[in-house]
């Protein structure tokens, strides 16, 4: 128990400790880059004016949105591609040129066509959220052994019946890791996303603070989002270890 | 004063290049930099010059702040917002000493609006601005000016070279944006664009600054590029469609747009007398826009400004003459 609390405030204290020394070093100036006591100051301030609470709000609900959007997408693309050899044969070449594209190339594109409303955004959270859970239901669902089905098929159970009893369960740990790096991703997408074209969100956030010069306010927020991004991650794992027990390892 | 005499005596008879980083900005604004380069001006002042271009000012200011360019033109209202967080941006001159209608106001035309009051008074509208930039001050100036407060309009975060995509996807209602991207979206909307400008109210100063370590360390420098930028006003003077067509292959822009804003910009250095006015307005502004609850520290526009280097450039060329 200690260990697993005291060793990571140890390592965050290390963090601020080697950052405070910088500063106080006068290697870098403090206009530049700030301190973390005037970061922890400017944090403050975020909150208590009620800023943080907005920026944060408006960035999840975007990165739960895109997420939701881009994972049912995905996953339904998966395992259509990785049970039906014609459809993957089909589109597969297509997706896997495309997931080539770094997510925030396309953006430049979502702008043109769509503009810069809460549906481009969505759009490109979605898009960027898309491959990697496509992808790795993809090889879920190719790598169910064929045992199950066989045992399906005894059983007469329907296709349908077949995907929901057998597919998805055995493709699960392969789609829920798929899902942890779509977090991830969906996190940056977000933040790339309100730094143009926004006006609310962490991502907003930065980049106003940035061009302010306000780098306090700035790195302020970058904790806000990397804390959030943490705790994000932390409750996803969480709660699929609840619902999903018996896929504790996987996970 | 020292470092100007060095200066002086040093500008015409150093035989090494001394290599000089300037960042601009993708505009009319960096004519007389980009000729300079072009013509070889800085070479035969005794400069080895790197021109970065940036899409703002504000993003060449970045580099400048980073170390990344020794020298940097950017505008006079986020050379404030960095001197007021304590970042040290000594201006040397102005590079356009005026502007027509450079800033503006630019949205979809409203058949029930003809005038700012009754563009935003029909209803609540959504205005992308570059903020951190001269555009910011002047859509506050602008609205201020039309009796609409800055909470009855939503405004977004834009990059100016995102404006004109997002004004004809109709995602945003306006936008506020300086030259050329207010031309281009201009022409893209066609007859379906209005435009509000007030040239009495705001124009963007486009600013000359050189960091601290070169006025330090190699003031002549300094002088080499300000004779230089003299003789680029010749050129652009005497043979100005030789002037625009460097800027066409410098910045890509089209030579549609140059020759429709060519004429709203005057290309000669100088320092012009309303500097200091307009940067005491937008500390005003400043002081009580507040933004994340961090004050504002207001320098003293003097304090930015290093004029001797001008006074000098001007002297040398008249004792040249």
């Amino acid at each position: 128990m200690i260990k697993r609390i005291l060793i990571p405030i140890g390592s965050f204290l290390v963090l601020l400790a080697g950052w405070e020394l910088v500063i106080q070093s006068g290697m870098q100036n403090r206009a530049v880059i700030p301190g973390p006591w005037s970061v922890y100051l400017a944090l403050l301030r975020l909150a208590q004016s009620g800023q943080l609470e907005t920026d944060a709000v408006a960035s999840l609900r975007r990165i739960y949105g895109g997420l939701a959007a881009g994972s049912a997408m995905g996953v339904v693309v998966g395992l259509l591609t990785g049970r039906y050899r014609r459809v993957g044969s089909f589109i597969r070449p297509v997706l896997d040129l495309l997931r080539q594209l770094p997510p925030v190339a396309i953006i430049p594109l979502v702008i043109a066509i769509f503009g810069i409303g809460e549906g481009a955004k969505l759009f490109s959270i979605a898009s960027a959220v898309f491959f990697p859970i496509w992808l790795s239901t993809h090889v879920g669902a190719s790598l169910i052994p064929v045992q199950f089905l066989l045992i399906a098929q005894s059983h007469r159970a329907s296709k349908w019946r077949t995907v929901c009893h057998v597919i998805v369960p055995a493709a699960l740990p392969h789609i829920l890791s798929g899902l942890r790096l779509a977090g991830g991703t969906a996190f940056i997408m977000a933040f790339v996303c309100e730094m143009s074209g926004a006006s609310s969100g962490l991502g907003y956030r930065i980049s106003v603070a940035q061009l302010a010069f306000e780098m306090d306010t700035m790195v302020a927020a970058m904790v806000a989002l990397a804390a959030l991004g943490l705790i994000s991650d932390l409750a996803i794992a969480s709660s699929f270890k609840f619902v999903f027990r018996w896929l504790d390892k996987a996970i | 004063m020292l470092w100007i005499t060095l200066a002086i005596s040093l500008a015409g008879n150093s035989t090494l290049a001394e290599p000089l980083s300037i960042g601009i900005q993708n505009s009319p604004a960096s004519t007389l930099i980009l000729v300079a380069k072009e013509r070889g001006y800085f070479a035969q002042r005794g400069l080895e010059v790197d021109v970065q271009v940036f899409t703002a000012g504000k993003f060449a200011l970045q580099a400048f702040l980073s170390g990344s360019v020794g020298a940097v033109v950017a505008g006079e209202f986020p050379i404030l917002l960095a001197e007021g967080r304590g970042l040290r941006v000594p201006v040397i001159a102005e590079v356009v000493t005026t502007s027509h209608a450079e800033v503006r106001l630019l949205g979809r035309r409203d058949p029930g609006s003809s005038s700012l009051r009754e563009y935003f008074a029909n209803r609540r509208r959504i205005v992308a601005t570059s903020i951190g930039g001269g555009p910011e001050f002047f859509l506050h100036t602008i609205l201020q000016e039309a009796g609409v407060t800055e909470s009855d309009v939503t405004i977004v975060s834009q990059r100016p070279e995102d404006m004109p995509a997002a004004l004809i996807s109709g995602s945003v209602d306006a936008v506020t944006v300086f030259e050329p991207y207010a031309r281009i979206a201009e022409l893209q909307l066609g007859a379906d664009s209005v435009s509000f400008t007030r040239q009495d109210t705001y124009r963007q100063h486009y600013l000359f600054a050189v960091t601290d370590k070169i006025l330090e360390e190699s003031p002549q420098a300094v002088i080499k590029a300000l004779l230089a930028m003299r003789d680029a006003e010749q050129f652009v003077e005497s043979r100005p469609d030789e002037a625009k067509e460097i800027l066409r292959r410098a910045t890509s822009l089209s030579r549609k747009v140059l020759d429709d804003i060519w004429e709203n910009y005057t290309f000669n250095i100088g320092l012009s007398t309303d500097l200091e006015s307009v940067w005491n307005r937008e500390i005003s502004w400043l002081r009580h826009r507040n933004v994340s609850g961090n004050p504002f520290i207001a320098p003293n526009p003097k304090s930015i400004l290093v004029p001797e280097f001008l006074r000098r450039t001007f002297d040398l060329n008249r004792e040249a003459k």
